[in-house]
Order: C-alpha cells, then sequence, then structure tokens
C-alpha cells in the first residue's frame, strides 16, 4: 500500500495496517503533537495508554 | 478523539523546535495533558538530568527521535527513558557534527548564490529550518517555504544530504538505551506496510498522531 499526501489518514482502512501491528506484537499505543512550537497537546493517548507507558519507564530506570 | 493525556513527540530549541524546557510546563498545562517527551532530532536534551523527571508537576520523559534508512526508505523511531550508552553517545555526536558541516555548506551555497549574507551560526541541532528562517531574515528574496522550493528543499540547488543511521544500527542503539522504542507516524511514509513491518522489533507505534495537521516535514 502506498500513501499520498492526500490520502485521508483519518479512514479506518488506512489506519488497518497500524491497528493490526500493535495488536500483532502487543505493542504500546504510544503518540504525540510533533510540536516545533508551544502548542502541544493536539494528539496524545489517552490516560489509560499513559499508565502503561510510565510503567514500563517506571520498572526501567528503578 | 479522546483527550490526549500526554504529548510524546515535542520538538524544543534543542533541535528545531521553539519551546525551552522553561516554557514547558505552561504549555503541559494550557495542552491539559500531565506527560511529555521531550523528542529532539538526533539530540538528548542538555537540559533535562534524568530519564523522567519532575518539572512544576509535569512528567517530563527524556527522548530522542532518531532518522533511520532502511532498503527502501528513512524512518523515524522515537526512544523514551533514554539513558545513552556511550555508543549512542559517539553516534549522536557523528550525527550532530554532519549536521555542523552540512549546514555549513549549505549557507556557503545560499550566500554565493545570492550574494548575501546569513545571521546564523551552524550549532549543534541546526537542520534546514533554521537555515530557513535565516534566509526570510536576510535580504533574499525569499520567505520560509520559498527558501525550502527554491534552494533547499531535497535535490534544490543548496541542498546537502545528511548522514542516516542505518536501520539495524538504529534500532540495537535506542533498543539498548531506551525502555520504550517506538515507530514514529507510520501513515508518514511512502510505504508504512513496508515501515510497520519492522514494528516487531519495536515495543511501541506511534498511534496517536495529527495527520491532518500540516506538520513540519522538513526537519532534515
Amino acid at each position: 500500500m502506498r500513501l499520498s499526501a492526500t490520502t485521508p489518514t483519518t479512514d479506518p482502512s488506512t489506519r488497518r495496517p497500524v491497528e493490526a501491528a500493535i495488536e500483532r506484537h502487543d505493542l504500546l499505543a504510544t503518540g504525540g503533537s510533533d510540536a516545533h512550537d508551544e502548542t502541544l497537546g493536539l494528539a496524545g493517548p489517552p490516560a489509560d495508554t499513559v499508565g502503561a507507558f510510565r510503567t514500563r519507564l517506571r520498572k526501567a530506570v528503578r | 478523539m479522546e483527550q490526549p493525556a500526554a504529548d510524546l513527540h515535542i520538538h524544543t530549541t534543542a533541535s528545531d523546535g521553539t519551546l525551552t524546557v522553561e516554557a514547558l510546563p505552561a504549555a503541559a498545562d494550557r495542552a491539559d495533558v500531565e506527560v511529555v517527551a521531550v523528542t529532539d532530532h538526533d539530540r538528548i536534551h542538555p537540559d533535562l538530568s534524568a530519564p523522567v523527571v519532575e518539572i512544576d508537576g509535569v512528567t517530563v520523559v527524556r527522548g530522542i527521535e532518531l532518522k533511520i534508512e532502511t532498503d527502501s526508505q528513512r524512518l523515524d523511531l522515537l526512544g523514551y527513558g533514554v539513558e545513552p550508552t556511550d555508543a549512542l553517545t559517539a553516534e549522536l555526536d557523528r550525527l550532530q557534527q554532519d549536521r555542523v558541516d552540512r549546514a555549513e555548506r549549505i549557507i556557503d551555497c545560499v550566500e554565493s548564490r545570492l550574494d548575501v549574507t546569513l545571521d546564523i551560526e551552524p550549532e549543534p541541532g541546526i537542520g534546514r529550518p533554521h537555515i530557513a528562517r535565516a534566509i526570510e531574515r536576510s535580504e533574499a528574496p525569499y520567505e520560509y517555504q520559498g527558501a525550502f522550493d527554491h534552494l533547499i528543499r531535497d535535490g534544490g540547488p543548496c541542498y546537502v544530504p545528511r548522514s542516516i543511521t542505518p536501520l539495524d544500527r538504529g534500532i540495537d542503539l535506542l533498543t539498548d538505551a531506551c525502555p520504550v522504542v517506538a515507530l514514529a507516524h507510520p501513515l508518514r511514509y511512502d510505504d508504512p506496510v513496508a515501515a510497520l513491518d519492522h514494528a516487531d522489533r519495536l515495543d511501541a507505534v506511534e498511534r496517536y498522531y495529527p495527520y491532518d495537521r500540516s506538520v513540519d516535514q522538513t526537519a532534515g
């Protein structure tokens, strides 16, 4: 599959490979805004996912 | 979309962003996020003293965004909670020196081509956006986007490629130094499915990303 710049990335069929990879390999679903300015939070994981992310970091840095 | 509780991909003045660590807590408060990961290009923010720190009530994760090269395309990896190994430090030093050398060549080209002087000093973290901003500030007849389009875009008359870490090397360097390594923005690549084929070697995929927003795609 190749996506052009105009491919709607909100289309469920476009996003399906992402969801499938996360499920198949039991991965964390992370995310962020890729902010280059001072506006944060345009995208990011919800609270339950952040909990799993924090746990993974805490185990590692303890 | 559900309200984000974290923003795990941001750039600061340590690379090509405009946010400082000092201004980060207020920016996080405005966005109502409790966790922020600082992921500058090819660079670990020098002012973050540990893999995870609390600053004014905001959890700040020290991270990095590293571009890597596969046989068919370039991908971006995000490393979180980074505690740099000697090998990673050496590779990042090499990449930053390459950025400085490359910026000097681009600046020389622009200055001689347009007979202008750019008010910019190449230093670690520099990328083409910095040079485009300097062109906009100069006597040259280009604003930011025009500088890219006419001068420094990939293949442009003053474009100079930079060194990119190979795929296997990049994954090894980050997985040795970071408890969580993610594939960034999978739907931004020419071939997302091929990009996702590498996900089994990683810990995470950047599922939440503002694809509908025009982001800076020119960070290299």
